[in-house]
C-alpha cells in the first residue's frame, strides 16, 4: 500500500474549474494533485476520447479545448491521478481514494472542491427501456467508447448542453433531432444580444447543427418512450411558458436512441461531506456550496469551490473560478507572484460579466413544476430498486414528505448508485404532492463511500485490481 | 381559528414514540404525534434494529422477553410486513477470558428458561459456514430477530393513523404550556395543540424538550455509527455481535447482520472510541477509524466479503442515562409530563413494552408495576426543575 500522499494543493474534478485551478495554483509554485475518476483529463464539458494520440479531424471545439488545458496543466508540473476517485473526505482535508482498486490517502494543505454536476433525469413511462439514456451518457459513449448510440437520435429535456451532445453524435453520423422543452421570450433574446462574446459559440454551434441536418423544436416535452424490446419512438407533446403540455400537440418521433436530461444536478456529495455549507437554487442545479466570489472560498479553512458545484454557470464561469480559486488557494498557503494580484483581479471581473450571462441561461432552462406530472402510476421511479410512482404516493400519503423519508419506507435511491439518477425526480415528485419547495424535499444526504468501493480497497493490503 | 385537541401529544416520531402514539390510540385516546423531523429520521432510522434477549441487560430479561413476545406477533397485528426475521445471534468470543463472561450470560439466560448454547468453531461453521475467522467459540441465542426498521416504524404509524392518530412530521415543538403545574398544549411552529398529556419521546433531544416545560431530564447523546455494503447473495444467516469481556457500549461492540435485500449492515466500536461531545445535529459525519476498525472485524470474521463493495454508512444519536436505563413514566413536577426516552443504543428492543406502559398510565392506571425501575423520580431532583 503506498503511503500517505501529501501535496500544497489537491484539487477533486478535471473538469474546466479543476483545470483552471491546477494551473492558476502551480503557476504560483504550489505543489498540486489533480484527481479525476475519469481516465483523462477534461470533465464533462471537454470530454475527451478515450483514443490515444492526437484528437481526430472531427473532434468538437470543447474536446480541443480540453486537450490543450490538459496539457497546459501536465506541461507546468501538476500531478494527475487518472480513474481515481475520491470515496471519503475526512476531518484536516483528508481525502481516502480508490485509484483502480488501489487506496491511497492524501492530506492537502489545501483543497479545491470542483466535482461538476451530472444530469439531471425526471423518470416518464418508458425511460427503463434500452435505447434511452441521459445526454452525458450519450456522450460519453460516443467519445469515450467510440459508439453512436443509434442511428436516429432523439436528443431532449433542456439546457444548452443538448446541442454541444448532439454536435457529437451528428458527427459521428446519427439522424439527431432535439427537442428542448424551454420556450423562449423575446426578453431572452433581448439579454442574450447583450452578451456579443457569446454568439460565436452560439452561432458556430448552430451552424454545425444546421449544415448536419440536425432540427432543433423549442417548447416541447417527451412525454413517453415506446418500443418493445428496445425504443422504437418517442412521443412528444407542445408544453406553455409554464411548461404545462398543450392539448392536440402530441406528435410521435421514430427513434432507436434517445438522450435525455433536464439542465445539470450539482455533485456536492463531498463538499458536504466535508462540512462546506450550501443554499439551494433549483434553476443553478439544487445544493450549491456557499463561496465567497472573490476567493472561491468556502465555509470550512483551506476548502475551497469553484465551477458546477457552486452553482450551475457552464464552462466560462467555472474556468475563472477556477482560476480564482486556485490564486486564492495557494496564495493563502504564501505563493505568490508579481502578476498574481491583476491575475487574480481580472478573473474577477471576467467571472462577474459570465455569471451575469449564466443568470439569463439558468432562468431560461429553469426546470417546470409540470414535469412532476410526467411519471405514470406504474413508472419506475429507482431504477436501481425498482420502485414505481405509486409506491412513492403511498409512502407520501403516509406521513413521507421528504426525499429522505420516502427513500426509507419504498428503498427508492437505497441502491447502487445512491439517488444519483433517481434522487431529483424523487425531490420533485415529493415537493409536487406535499407543495412544499424543493429546498425542503431535496434532502437526501452524503455519506461515505461517495461511490461503492470494495472493502478489500478500505483494508488496503490487497494487490490492486481491475474493476 | 380553533386550537385542534388531543388527549394526547407524542412528542418524537422515533420508534418509541410511533409504537407508543400507537398503543395511546389502541387504547382509546384521541393522539397526535409530531416529530421535528422525518418519521423514524433520527437514531431509529439508523438502526441495526435487533429485537432479543441474549447479553443485553442483566436485569431487564423479563422485560425484554415480553417486548420479543410482543414483536413476534406484531406483523400479524399491524397487518404489515415489516421483514421481522428470527433469525438467532451469535456473539463471537476473541479473547479467552471471554468465554467466562459468555457463559456467565448463557446461565443468567437460561435460568429464565431462555434456549441458549455455547458453539465451538466447528458449529459455529454449522450455522455461519462463511464465518471462518478463528474465533475460540460463539454464543448462541436462537430466537432473537431482527425487524426492517424503517418498515417496523410506518407499520406503527400507518396502524395508529387507522385508529385516528394525526402524524405531523417536519413539526418539531418549540414550546409547551402548563396552568398551575398542569400541561394544557404544546406549540409547534404554526401548530397549537389543545392537550392533557405530553409524551416525550425525543431521544437525545428529550432533555431540551422537556426544558420547554421547565423540567431537566440526565439525558446526553452518544453517536452511532454503521456501514452497509451493495447487495449481495446470503451469507450472513444471523446476527453477529462480540462478546466482550469488559461488557457495555463502553468497551466496544460489533454487530454485523444481512438485511432481508441482501446487504450486508456492520460496525465495530473499539474500547473508548464512541465518545463525542457533539450536539446530534452537529457531526453527522462517519470517522475514519470507525470504518477502518468495522472493515477490518467484518473481514476477520468473513474473509470471503473482500471484494464486496460498501455502498453507504451513516451516523446517528442514541440517547444516553446515567444507569443506562430509559427514562418511562411521569416527570415530577408538571402534571401530565410523560417521558419515554434513553434507549441505550437497544430501543427497539423495549418499545413495544414502552408503549404499554405509557398507554396505561394515561388510561388512569397509575401505578403500572413494570414501569417502577424506570422513573424518572429515581434520579431525584437531577430529572426535576431546570437550573
Ligand atoms: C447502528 C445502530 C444499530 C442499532 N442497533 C440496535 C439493535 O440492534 N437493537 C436495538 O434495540 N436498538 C438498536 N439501535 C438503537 C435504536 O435505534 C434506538 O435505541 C431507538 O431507535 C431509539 O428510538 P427513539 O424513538 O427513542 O429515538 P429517536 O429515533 O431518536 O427518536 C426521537 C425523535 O424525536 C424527534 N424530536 C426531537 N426533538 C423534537 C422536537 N422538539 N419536536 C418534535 N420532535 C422532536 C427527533 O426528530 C426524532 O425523530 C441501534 C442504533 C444504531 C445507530
Amino acid at each position: 500500500m503506498s503511503g500517505l500522499h501529501e501535496v500544497d494543493v489537491a484539487i477533486v474534478g478535471a473538469g474546466p474549474a479543476g483545470l483552471a485551478a491546477a494551473i492558476a495554483a502551480r503557476s504560483l509554485g504550489a505543489s498540486v494533485l489533480v484527481i479525476d475518476e475519469y481516465s483523462a483529463a477534461g470533465g464533462q464539458y471537454h470530454r475527451q476520447s478515450a483514443r490515444p494520440g492526437p484528437p481526430a479531424s472531427d473532434a468538437t471545439q470543447a474536446e480541443r479545448q480540453g486537450r490543450a488545458l490538459a496539457s497546459r496543466a501536465r506541461e507546468a508540473g501538476v500531478a494527475f491521478w487518472a480513474d481515481a476517485y475520491v470515496w471519503a473526505a475526512f476531518a484536516n482535508a483528508m481525502l481516502a481514494v480508490d485509484q483502480a482498486g488501489m487506496r491511497r490517502d492524501v492530506r492537502a494543505r489545501s483543497l479545491v472542491v470542483s466535482t461538476g454536476a451530472h444530469d439531471r433525469v425526471m423518470p416518464f413511462p418508458g425511460w427503463t427501456l434500452p435505447g434511452v439514456m441521459t445526454v452525458g451518457a450519450a456522450q460519453a459513449l460516443v467519445k469515450a467508447h467510440a459508439v453512436v448510440p443509434g442511428q436516429r437520435i432523439v436528443v431532449a429535456g433542456s439546457g444548452p448542453f443538448l446541442l454541444v451532445v448532439a454536435e457529437g453524435l451528428a458527427k459521428a453520423g446519427a439522424a439527431v433531432e432535439i427537442l428542448e422543452a424551454a420556450r423562449f421570450r423575446a426578453s431572452v433574446l433581448a439579454t442574450f444580444l447583450r452578451f456579443p462574446n457569446r454568439w460565436g459559440e452560439l452561432l458556430g454551434l448552430l451552424r454545425t447543427l444546421r449544415a448536419r441536418g440536425v432540427g432543433l423544436t423549442l417548447g416541447r416535452v417527451v412525454m413517453r418512450a415506446e418500443g418493445q424490446d428496445g425504443l422504437q419512438g418517442v412521443v412528444s407533446q407542445a408544453v406553455d411558458a409554464r411548461g404545462t403540455p398543450i392539448a392536440g400537440t402530441v406528435l410521435r418521433h421514430d427513434a432507436d436512441a434517445l438522450a435525455i436530461a433536464y439542465g445539470f444536478r450539482t455533485q456536492v456529495d463531498l463538499a458536504r461531506m466535508l462540512g462546506c455549507r450550501t443554499r439551494y437554487d433549483d434553476a443553478a442545479g439544487g445544493h450549491a456550496v456557499i463561496v465567497d466570489a472573490d476567493t472561491g472560498r468556502t465555509s470550512q479553512a483551506e476548502i475551497y469551490a469553484a465551477g458546477e458545484v457552486t452553482g450551475v454557470g457552464g464552462h466560462e464561469v467555472a474556468a475563472l473560478e477556477g482560476t480564482i480559486a486556485g490564486l486564492s488557494a495557494a496564495m493563502s498557503l504564501g505563493y505568490t507572484s508579481p502578476a498574481a494580484l491583476s491575475r487574480l483581479a481580472a478573473a474577477r471581473r471576467g467571472r462577474a460579466k459570465a455569471q451575469r450571462f449564466a443568470d439569463v441561461v439558468a432562468a431560461t432552462f429553469a426546470p417546470s413544476r409540470d414535469l412532476a406530472l410526467l411519471p405514470a402510476a406504474e413508472t419506475i421511479v429507482c431504477r436501481c430498486e425498482g420502485v414505481t410512482r405509486d409506491s412513492i404516493d403511498r409512502a407520501i400519503a403516509a406521513g413521507a414528505t421528504t426525499a429522505s423519508a420516502v427513500k426509507r419506507w419504498t428503498r427508492c435511491g437505497m441502491g447502487r448508485c445512491q439517488g444519483r439518477m433517481c434522487g431529483w425526480g424523487l425531490a420533485r415528485l415529493v415537493a409536487a404532492r406535499t407543495h412544499s419547495p424543493m429546498a425542503l424535499a431535496d434532502n437526501l444526504t452524503a455519506r461515505l463511500p461517495l461511490k461503492p468501493v470494495s472493502l478489500g480497497t478500505i483494508a488496503g493490503s490487497n494487490p490492486p485490481l481491475v474493476k | 381559528m380553533s386550537t385542534p385537541a388531543f388527549d394526547a401529544v407524542v412528542v418524537g416520531a422515533g420508534i418509541v414514540g410511533c409504537a407508543t402514539a400507537y398503543e395511546l390510540a389502541r387504547a382509546g385516546l384521541s393522539v397526535a404525534l409530531l416529530d421535528k423531523g422525518d418519521i423514524g429520521g433520527a437514531v431509529t432510522g439508523g438502526s441495526l434494529a435487533c429485537v432479543g434477549t441474549h447479553m443485553i441487560s442483566r436485569d431487564e430479561i423479563p422485560l425484554l422477553m415480553r417486548s420479543c413476545q410482543r414483536w413476534s406477533g406484531l406483523e400479524n397485528e399491524l397487518d404489515f410486513d415489516f421483514e421481522y426475521n428470527a433469525c438467532g445471534q451469535m456473539r463471537f468470543v476473541r479473547a479467552p477470558a471471554d468465554l467466562e463472561v459468555a457463559r456467565g450470560w448463557l446461565a443468567l439466560e437460561a435460568g429464565f428458561g431462555l434456549e441458549g448454547a455455547l458453539l465451538d468453531p466447528a458449529a459455529v461453521r454449522g450455522i455461519a459456514p462463511a464465518l471462518r475467522g478463528p474465533v475460540l467459540a460463539a454464543t448462541w441465542s436462537p430466537r432473537d430477530a431482527t425487524v426492517n426498521p424503517f418498515l417496523a416504524c410506518r407499520a406503527f404509524v400507518e396502524a395508529a393513523q387507522r385508529l385516528g392518530c394525526r402524524v405531523h412530521p417536519g413539526t418539531g415543538v418549540t414550546a409547551i404550556h402548563t396552568q398551575a403545574g398542569r400541561i394544557t398544549g404544546v406549540t409547534a411552529g404554526a401548530l397549537r395543540i389543545a392537550t392533557k398529556y405530553i409524551v416525550n419521546a425525543a431521544g437525545p433531544w428529550a432533555d431540551a424538550v422537556a426544558r420547554l416545560a421547565g423540567c431537566a431530564l440526565p439525558i446526553a447523546p452518544r453517536k452511532a455509527q454503521c456501514l452497509a455494503t451493495t447487495a449481495v447473495a446470503p451469507i450472513i444467516p444471523c446476527v453477529v455481535g462480540a462478546c466482550e469481556s469488559a461488557g457495555g457500549v463502553e468497551a466496544g461492540y460489533t454487530q454485523i447482520q444481512q438485511a432481508a435485500h441482501g446487504q450486508i449492515l456492520f460496525n465495530t466500536v473499539l474500547a473508548g472510541g464512541v465518545r463525542t461531545e457533539a450536539r446530534p445535529e452537529d457531526d453527522l459525519a462517519v470517522d475514519r477509524q470507525f470504518v477502518l476498525d468495522s472493515v477490518e472485524t467484518l473481514l476477520w470474521l468473513f474473509p470471503d466479503l473482500r471484494n464486496v463493495t460498501l455502498l453507504r454508512s451513516w451516523c446517528a444519536y442514541e440517547a444516553v442515562t446515567p444507569d443506562d436505563h430509559f427514562l418511562i413514566g411521569p416527570v415530577d413536577g408538571v402534571d401530565g409530563l410523560l417521558v419515554a426516552a434513553g434507549d441505550g443504543g437497544t430501543g427497539f428492543n423495549r418499545a413495544p413494552m414502552i408503549g404499554e406502559m405509557i398507554a396505561q398510565w394515561a388510561s388512569g392506571n397509575r401505578a403500572v408495576p413494570a414501569m417502577t425501575p424506570y422513573l424518572p423520580s429515581r434520579f431525584g431532583t437531577e430529572a426535576r426543575v431546570a437550573a
